[in-house]
């Protein structure tokens, strides 16, 4: 991986949409997800959970539960290791067990509503829940709080005594809510606002939400005479499941096999375990395969719900456009322990602009609600909403169209931004040009109606994978890896290994396996399989052509230089050059040999054994993506609510291996986005239980709510990767907020920074301005 | 507590099965008759990924007591292909890339064969409404209206 | 990391491995420990390492530290 690594650019399957070949199995209801599976002898797990948003848990007492006929077994946080102060080993980031066992079983405190305390597992759904009403937990309870603000003040009830503030100096000598604090500073921030001829200066809060993937989480848990464990879940990563069960549990990896089912969607919200670890426990005390299926009140109350963000943001520019300073003050809301996005929100806020005058701090602050979680690019699209609809309003009061100024402003080719790595090429203006040619932007506004627009930026992550390449008798062609299947990837792993062995897309069947079956894979997430995952497809499939090369030398006793791979067979050079041959500048010699790749497979007991190939890599060559987003809403004064119009993405995918998936990974972002900004939040009590703890009261968009979704894909490719591949998953949940409440306060002539803008808050808004 | 006795028919083949009076449907289907095609993401109606055709109407069957559909007919995903053809709805939506994580195309393909039964020819604005009750997170809509729009056109012969 | 050493952007370093690059920053900046560099991903020349160990630089590499970063 070097700098002049040459990008293909000329493919054959690569940048087709053939039909998934996980297909069938999804649209006839044959494919298994993770509530599907139902073992012999199973029985099922009920999760005890706190009435309490904050309480010293003082006893457990389970002998009533005991009682009821079919319960077989109990667990609570005994049953689990004392964390201490230990780091989980190989994880993402950094993260103390501390502030993820009791996620799973809450220890001596709960502190949120609904966190986990016990657990039961009986013979039937029915006498689990039945038993787990009996089990009689003793509290005292504590003092709660659930706003950011009231969490700093100094007599706030404290969520951990031994929480002090990490990142400030000197180190605090008293405990507090605020988890972490950074300061990112870049040029002189108070000299580029001395600059300025206008400043603007806005709070923008983002509400806490919710990934909403459609299928709850869901898992059975085996575990046989000698102790080793079999674990059916639906998950993003396998591997991260089979880490943080054995770091929660105590049992060693070694003795863990996870199985992925197909999942349901997670969003970042299943790059974590809930219920895995329980099962284990239980199926291991009552000797039987252990079910736990979450309801869809369990996952909003108690899995890891989204960051609320306020983010205080003020910009400095001149007449003429050019920025010249961006101070950006972020609190972010992790909820009951530090898992918060906030450093990804500090760090990425700003990277869209050029602007030399740059001071970003951040605080991650404590509060009783449920831990929060990763949903697509966590941390950005609340830093992001918060710049872009300042730079929304300075580009209005200056006069300047929304995208000029952007385009004036917007970072290109070996521009640094805040977090230092210059970039290498990157297409953002790319985006915003093809967004200011697009019919949507050229479109009438009516009365009521307005226009937003909106940049931004996720950094993408490499990281490890590994993939295996079988080929049958026959010359049909097995692709495994690690990597769930959460939006198309098969059809991307098969599409790249077609490429590179040059045979038909159908030839080759992609197939997700369990960690014992494959190396190690990090799990899909980050936007990171198309490129990672894909990466070691694409040279497991090149170690196999080189075999294959091998194999077709020995047949016809010639050098393996004297070989080509061309069109899915072995070609006999002939002293044609291997270039020439392959780019079809010069023709095949007459009478040269060829064996194609099923006579090769055909052969292969007779000329070395069976044809496999393995690779595994660390991918450091992700490149970063930007996205652009326009959104045309209509307002009804009368009643505030917003109708969507027009929605049009652009987003550089570098190379999109499967257009059609990639399209969808944007289009699905930007509705997610749409809901984020004017519908989606999080209603807690005063005793912090969540009021809208089901899709009715927690609406997600449906198909009514929205209009067709324009999608442009630019393809600014990945320098560093062979076939120019940035990754796309993320980057489309960060545009469409701050599109959507720039969109809506031009057309209701607001200045409404309070999201989700729900009819009666727009409502409120619009009367206020009048 | 004793289990009440069903008849009905499933995709058409005659089935019994024994419930508890509370039972709903939904999991009757899939952990009784393990025709687990027929997904739950809520279990309260709201998401649509359990939708089954319940002697011709569209229904939740997580809100349908299993055994309310004595002597009735019912119809799941796995009743949609026939014989070794799928169903122009789960073509297109395979041809538009309508789905992505694929756990509400069932709920999906039920309800929008039911549409183009009831109305072959619906605007983009009468399927986006009678999809309404289907709950998708991962696509946006667009390609499953595409989609179920393109297998009108097909059943119409155009 | 920055807070610890005293605010600065920049540094010029000879070190043409990780282990010798984080020994010469831990001498020059003594409230920088070993554990918190470690925590950090690192740029070299556009290359973002999420976990580097054994990582040789070419002489007038341009390495950047960048916190670490989860995706979803």
């Amino acid at each position: 991986m070097t700098s002049d690594m040459k990008v293909k650019t000329k493919f054959r399957h690569v940048g087709t949409s053939p039909i998934r070949p996980d297909g069938l199995d999804k649209v006839t209801g044959r494919a298994k997800y993770g509530a599907d599976l139902n073992l012999q002898g199973q029985v099922y797990g009920h999760i005890v959970r706190s009435p309490h948003a904050h309480a010293r848990i003082k006893s457990i007492d389970f002998s009533e539960a005991l009682k009821l006929p079919g319960v077989l077994a109990t667990m609570s946080a005994e049953d689990l290791p004392e964390p201490g102060e230990a780091l989980i080993p190989g994880a993402e980031i950094e993260m103390k067990l501390k502030n993820v066992s009791p996620v799973i079983m809450a220890r001596d405190k709960v502190l949120y509503h609904s966190q986990a305390v016990a657990a039961i597992a009986a013979t039937t759904p029915r006498i689990a829940a039945e038993a787990a009403k009996l089990v009689k937990v003793e509290y005292e309870v504590l003092p709660h709080v659930l706003d950011m603000h009231a969490a700093m003040a100094e007599d706030a009830p404290l969520l951990h005594e031994d929480n002090f503030t990490v990142g400030v100096d000197p180190a605090p000598e008293k405990p507090s809510n605020i988890a972490q604090h950074i300061v990112m500073p870049k040029g002189d921030v108070e000299a580029g606002f001395a600059e300025a001829d206008l400043i603007i200066e806005r709070t923008v809060h983002v509400p806490m939400c919710h990934q909403a993937y459609i299928e709850p989480h869901a898992c059975v848990a085996k575990s046989d005479e000698n102790g080793k464990i079999d674990l059916w879940c639906t998950t993003q990563g396998p591997f991260m499941v089979r880490l943080l069960t054995a770091e929660i549990t105590g049992i060693p990896q070694k003795d863990i096999k996870v199985t992925a089912s197909e999942i349901g969607g997670g969003f970042g919200g299943k790059t974590t375990v809930y219920i895995e670890p329980v099962a284990v426990v239980l199926a291991k005390k009552a000797g039987r395969p252990v079910k736990i299926v979450m309801s869809r009140e369990e996952v909003f109350r108690a899995s890891g719900p989204v960051s609320d963000a306020e983010t205080r943001v003020k910009i400095g520019a001149k007449k003429d456009g050019t920025l010249t300073a961006i101070k950006s003050e972020m609190l972010m809301d992790t909820g009951a322990y530090s898992a918060s996005a906030m450093f990804a929100g500090v760090l990425f806020g700003t990277a869209p602009y050029k602007c030399d005058n740059i001071l970003s701090v951040g605080s991650e602050i404590l509060t009783n609600k449920p831990r929060v979680w990763a949903y697509r690019a966590p941390g950005a699209p609340q830093a992001l909403t918060a710049v872009e609809c300042v730079i929304n309003e300075l580009a209005w009061e200056l006069g300047i169209d929304p995208v000029d100024f952007r385009l004036q402003n917007a970072v290109e080719k070996d521009d640094i931004p805040l977090y230092g790595m210059p970039f290498q090429a990157v297409g953002l203006k790319e985006c915003l040009q093809a967004v200011k040619d697009h019919p949507n932007y050229q479109a009438k506004l009516g009365e009521n109606q307005g226009r937003g627009v909106a940049c931004a930026f996720w950094i993408n992550a490499g990281m490890q994978s590994s993939a295996s390449i079988h080929v049958t008798p026959d010359g049909g062609l097995s692709v495994m890896t690690g990597s769930p299947d959460i939006g198309g990837s098969r059809a991307s792993m098969a599409l790249m290994a077609a490429e590179v062995l040059g045979v038909p897309f159908e030839t080759v069947r992609p197939a997700v396996v369990d960690t014992e079956s494959i190396g190690y894979c990090d799990g899909t997430g980050g936007s990171r399989t198309t490129l990672a995952t894909g990466g070691a497809v694409i040279q497991a499939a090149e170690k196999l052509v080189e075999e294959l090369r091998k194999r077709a030398a020995a047949s016809w006793q010639v050098e393996i230089e004297d070989v080509v791979w061309m069109d899915g067979k072995a070609v006999e050079r002939c002293g044609v050059g291997i270039d020439e041959l392959i780019e079809g500048s010069s023709p095949v010699k007459d009478g040269a040999k060829v064996l194609t790749l099923a006579e090769l497979a055909a052969a292969a007991g007779h000329t070395g054994g069976p044809l496999t190939a393995v690779a595994s890599l660390h991918a450091h060559n992700a490149a970063p993506a930007f996205a652009v987003n326009v959104c045309d809403v209509e307002v009804d004064p009368e009643t505030g609510k917003v109708d969507v119009l027009r929605f049009t993405c652009a987003q550089d995918a570098g190379k999109a291996i499967h257009p059609a998936y990639v399209e969808g990974q944007m289009q699905g972002g930007a509705v997610q986005g749409i809901g984020w900004a004017l519908n989606e939040e999080y209603l807690f009590d005063d005793q912090g239980v969540l009021d809208n703890a089901g899709f009715l009261d927690y609406r997600i968009p449906v198909a009514s709510d929205l209009p067709m979704i324009d999608t442009i894909i630019i393809e600014v490719p990945n320098e560093m990767h062979p076939y120019g591949v940035r990754g796309v998953g993320e980057v489309p949940i960060c545009p469409p907020m701050p599109a959507v409440v720039c969109a809506v306060n031009q057309a209701a002539g607001t200045r409404l920074y309070d999201l989700p803008m729900s009819p009666p808050k727009l409502l409120a808004a619009i009367d206020g301005e009048a | 507590m004793k289990k009440l006795h069903v008849s009905t028919t499933v995709n058409g083949q005659p089935c019994e099965y024994l419930c508890e009076p509370g039972q709903v449907l939904s999991d009757i289907l899939r952990n009784e008759l393990d025709l687990t095609g027929t997904k739950e993401g809520c279990t309260t109606g709201d998401c649509g990924a359990c939708s089954v055709m319940l002697d011709g109407a569209l229904v939740c069957s997580c809100l349908v007591l299993a055994a309310e559909a004595e002597g009735k007919d019912i119809e799941t995903v796995e009743g949609v292909a026939r014989d070794g053809k799928l169903h122009p709805v789960q073509q297109k939506l395979l041809e538009h890339a309508g789905l992505q994580c694929g756990v509400c195309t069932p709920g999906i393909v039920v309800a929008a064969k039911a549409l183009l039964e009831k109305n072959p020819d619906p605007s983009e604005e009468e399927t986006r409404y009678w999809l309404a009750g289907n709950l998708c997170r991962c696509t946006g809509y667009d390609k499953i209206i595409r989609a179920v729009m393109d297998a009108g056109a097909t059943m119409r012969g155009e | 990391m920055q807070r610890l050493v005293d605010g600065a952007r920049e540094a010029e370093v000879e070190a043409s491995t990780f282990p010798a690059l984080v020994t010469e920053l831990c001498s020059r900046y003594p409230r920088l420990d070993e554990r918190t560099v470690r925590k950090q991903s690192l740029a070299i020349d556009g290359m973002l390492i999420h976990t580097p160990m054994l990582e040789r630089f070419r002489e007038d590499a341009h390495l950047v530290f960048v916190t670490r970063i989860a995706g979803g």
